[in-house]
């Protein structure tokens, strides 16, 4: 087990710069995801933490040790592949067995150790099983044995799920969270799935065109995004250009173009609100679910009168696209059995000012 | 130096692969362009305006010969093999997978062993032709072939099988959905055909096309037997070696690999330009079963008969091998039949030693083809370099190249002592013939590795090296048994090709050394046919034996060995 220091780091492939600048930190025993769209650099740097590239600039350490040259089978790290990459001419217990064997583990202690872990992962009765018969999860579980049985430093995970079905890829993901709770192994868990990323992560670093745009929890992510991408990429948002008017002593106001006019909006003047020291321009975000809504006028701050466009009914959640003039909102509501709203109807919508949040707008900048 | 371990490695393996393929393709080329560079006045291109000056008929017209003779093969084989895939591909009736499979029975034959039963079978004094004369008590033989017609109907024979395979895997790839969105939107089976099918079969029939004019170009044993005195251009370089013009055999060979290298170069062209590939997998065959019984019990008996045909020649030799030398003279039909051959060949040393020396020197081949192959493979499917175009053409320059001009350019290079040859002169040794047969099959052994390592995801090889495994290691234990299946099923291809091999065989060979495919030459010169015969249907038994080894041990079906 080891901890892992990526120390500005670059990858560059020809001219094209795959990843840049990265920094992290990841600890020891951690469950940790890099998360972003395809082509983000997630994967480029798990392949940079296993070996199979080397960086074109900085350091990567395992604990104290700098790694950054040192080729894949001397680096002790385990790694599912997406396509599980099983050697097909072998037996599960010959998959399995493959890293003891060039460790050079004597027989009898090759022998229990591919069982037990071929318990762990509930394949026991499928040693002798050619890889090509197992079915989708089970050949992922011989993956994940594969890499678990020689007890490698870190676990390295790449889109371990997304060949499976939604069912099966549910049962993995808790098989994944309880294996490494019980080998207490440092995880790189890499993903495009924002759900997955989200349910099982310590921390998360969310990738987009090469660059890290932020690392938190779980819940730092969601709640406080540090910018209109990581905001618009892990779940539902609303994002609008905003201007700031004014900042007093309990408020923040901006302006939000509606149509042809500008309307004023007061948000808290509070660092998880608003965040002044950026020069890029501002996005004003605010996730569906904070959204209030009226089917009749009502008096308050932030509120718009605006019409429902459309209703989608998915069961717990009924969600609302509400025009407001030129702006088209996302509200999601909880099914309480006694919404009535119709598309076409008129409503009021309140965007409570201590939900919403001005962000640094990045989107545009970084192509 | 070079920081990245990688890097290193792949440079390592590179630099002996470039020296075989510099040292064995790319300077026997050079040398026999420089030498048909060379005239009594020194350097200059006065060869080539011999061969194109109108004093010179022969060349010209061994040319035009050989350009015709190709267009007229590739139209005649093409008319045999498109409809055939249709039909056996497109329609259900009795007996049909047994037809397809018997459709393939042409490349079972060695070129000289067929060329040698089309003789025998339909020639002066053939078979079939004295047979009808006796049926229908005429005077003379209704007919016999020879000439232009004669090589035509050996090309069709054995050249109709390529159009056949390419163009029946490219029927079966194709997504029946195509059609049936097709039909969906309102178009008539004829339009569906010209409009969708046919179009996406376009690049197999050109790719079929090209191949059958490339082969057909290079042919050699056909004109050499068949048609006495007809001048094709791999005939004429053979007889100017003989009678000693090595400078008009240089030039005659450059001309010739002109030609075909830009065959070459277009159908790369063609092939990189039109992509019909499908994302779609595990695509069902769809045929339609002939319901009208009458067209059903037709295309049984056209079945039958096609069948007949084509083993014919399989049976001819069979049937020839088992009559004794001089028991056949003047009758019109052997009369004694016994196993005198087959005993002959295995207790006389002196006729068994060509069969020993073929699989020997073959054997020598195909383990260098084995070796080279694998490392070259994987240097270019699975690393990266600066040139790897250029050592994957000069990979298929082999290919392109006809075995005359590689037997030319081999004389060439090696009738003198160099560095290549470690200062040897190797023409007139033993080692000459593995040589050229090494150089012969680099394409196809590289060709059928590619393939299968291909298939073989990266992630393979890193999951290895993830776990622990060294390079070598990894190698060994991993990717050599993934892919041994496909490369033994290219290199046991490559091992009985080599056995009987004639082309560069004939330029080569030693007396003391002769191969099978020259033996079966001078037998038939001696007019020792029964014994001639019995060489042959070793080599048939034993293309057969490695065509059933690849299908039912590694699975790789004989189609896909061929292309």
């Amino acid at each position: 087990m080891a901890s892992i220091k990526i120390d500005h780091v670059q990858k560059a492939f020809g001219k094209v710069i795959a990843v840049d600048h990265l920094n992290l930190e990841i600890k020891d025993g951690e469950f940790f995801t890099f998360l972003g769209p395809s082509g983000c650099g997630k994967t480029t740097t798990l392949r940079m933490i296993a070996g199979f590239y080397y960086p074109t600039k900085g350091i990567i350490r395992f604990g104290e040790k700098d790694m950054t040259r040192v080729p894949p089978e001397k680096r002790n790290t385990g790694m599912v592949f997406q396509n599980y990459a099983l050697f097909p001419h072998m037996t599960v217990f010959e998959n399995v067995a493959f890293g003891l064997r060039v460790r050079k583990i004597s027989t009898n202690e090759l022998k229990t150790r591919v069982q037990d872990v071929l318990r762990k992962v509930r394949l026991e009765k499928y040693s002798d099983r050619q890889v090509s018969q197992l079915s989708g999860g089970q050949q992922q579980r011989v993956a994940l044995a594969r890499a678990l049985v020689i007890e490698p430093e870190i676990l390295l995970l790449d889109e371990p799920l997304s060949n499976l079905d939604a069912k099966l890829r549910d049962e993995m993901r808790s098989e994944i969270l309880r294996l490494q709770k019980e080998y207490k192994i440092t995880t790189i868990y890499v993903t495009h799935d924002q759900a997955e990323a989200l349910s099982m992560s310590d921390r998360i670093a969310v990738f987009n065109f090469g660059v890290c745009h932020q690392v938190g929890t779980p819940s730092e992510i969601y709640n406080q995004p540090a910018n209109d991408f990581v905001a618009s990429f892990i779940g539902e948002i609303n994002l609008f250009p905003v201007k700031v008017d004014r900042v007093e002593q309990e408020h923040v106001f901006v302006s939000v173009q509606v149509g042809s006019k500008s309307k004023e909006l007061a948000v808290h003047n509070h660092p998880y609100n608003f965040n002044p020291d950026t020069k890029s321009d501002l996005s004003l975000s605010i996730r569906p679910e904070a959204i209030k809504i009226f089917e009749k006028q009502t008096d308050g701050t932030n509120i718009l009168k605006g019409k429902i466009e459309e209703v989608e009914f998915f069961g717990s959640v009924i969600n609302l696209s509400v025009k407001v003039e030129g702006l088209l909102l996302q509200v999601n509501l909880l099914n309480n059995r006694s919404n009535h709203l119709k598309s076409g109807a008129d409503v009021w919508v309140q965007l409570p000012e201590d939900q919403i949040r001005i962000i640094p707008a990045v989107s545009g900048d970084v192509t | 130096m070079i920081k990245n371990r990688d890097t290193r490695f792949t440079i390592l393996l590179l630099i002996p692969v470039l020296l075989v393929l510099v040292a064995y393709v790319l300077y026997p080329s050079l040398r026999t362009f420089f030498e048909s560079l060379q005239t009594e006045h020194g350097t200059s291109f006065a060869n080539y305006q011999d061969f194109f000056s109108q004093e010179s008929k022969t060349n010209l017209e061994a040319l035009w010969n050989s350009v015709y003779i190709s267009l007229l093969s590739v139209l005649v084989s093409a008319f045999i093999g498109i409809p055939l895939a249709f039909i056996f591909n497109r329609y259900d009736f009795p007996g049909r997978s047994f037809f397809s499979s018997a459709a393939i029975m042409p490349i079972v034959l060695p070129s000289l062993v067929g060329v040698m039963a089309f003789m025998f079978l339909y020639g002066e004094t053939g078979l079939i032709p004295n047979a009808i004369k006796d049926l229908f008590g005429l005077e003379k033989v209704p007919f016999k072939i020879g000439g232009v017609s004669g090589i035509l109907i050996v090309h069709a024979y054995t050249m109709y099988v390529y159009f056949y395979m390419t163009v029946s895997s490219a029927i079966n790839k194709i997504d029946p959905s195509l059609e049936e969105a097709a039909y969906n939107l309102g178009a008539s089976r004829f339009k569906v055909f010209w409009k969708v099918t046919f179009p996406l079969l376009t690049p197999a029939i050109v790719a079929a096309s090209l191949l059958v004019f490339m082969i057909s170009m290079a042919s050699f044993s056909a004109p050499f037997l068949l048609a006495g005195g007809y001048r094709v251009l791999s005939l004429q370089i053979y007889f100017s070696k003989i009678n000693g013009d090595m400078e008009v055999a240089a030039t005659q060979s450059v001309i010739l690999s002109i030609v075909s290298i830009a065959f070459l170069l277009f159908m790369r062209w063609y092939q990189n330009r039109k992509d019909y590939r499908m994302a779609t997998k595990g695509i069902g065959a769809h045929r339609s079963e002939v319901k009208n019984p009458v067209m059903k019990w037709i295309m049984v008996l056209i079945g039958i008969i096609g069948v007949i045909i084509l083993l014919l020649p399989h049976f001819t030799i069979l049937l020839l091998s088992l009559v004794p030398d001089g028991t056949w003279t003047w009758q019109t039909y052997p009369s004694v039949f016994n196993f005198e051959n087959y005993r002959l060949l295995l207790q006389d040393p002196n006729i068994f030693k060509p069969l020993k020396n073929s699989l020997i020197l073959a054997f020598i081949a195909t383990a260098g083809n084995l070796v080279f192959g694998v490392v070259t493979s994987y240097l270019l499917v699975k690393r990266k370099f600066i040139g790897k175009n250029f050592v994957d053409i000069l990979v298929m320059i082999p290919w392109a190249l006809p075995a005359t001009v590689i037997g030319m350019n081999l004389i060439f290079a090696f009738n003198e002592p160099n560095i290549f040859s470690f200062g040897n002169i190797l023409v007139g040794t033993f080692w000459i013939l593995p040589l050229a047969y090494f150089v012969r099959h680099i394409p196809l052994v590289v060709r059928s590795t590619n393939a299968v390592l291909e298939q073989l995801d990266d992630s393979i090889e890193e999951a290895s090296r993830n776990l622990g495994a060294r390079w070598f290691y990894t190698f060994r234990r991993v990717i050599l048994p993934i892919i041994m299946p496909g490369v033994l099923s290219g290199t046991l291809l490559a091992f009985v090709e080599s056995v009987g091999e004639f082309p560069t065989s004939v330029l080569l060979y030693t007396i003391s050394n002769r191969p099978i495919s020259i033996e079966i030459m001078n037998q038939l010169r001696m007019f020792n046919m029964g014994q001639a015969a019995a060489y042959g249907m070793i080599q048939i038994a034993l293309i057969a034996v490695v065509l059933f080894i690849s299908n039912k041990f590694f699975g790789v079906k004989a189609e896909q060995s061929l292309s």
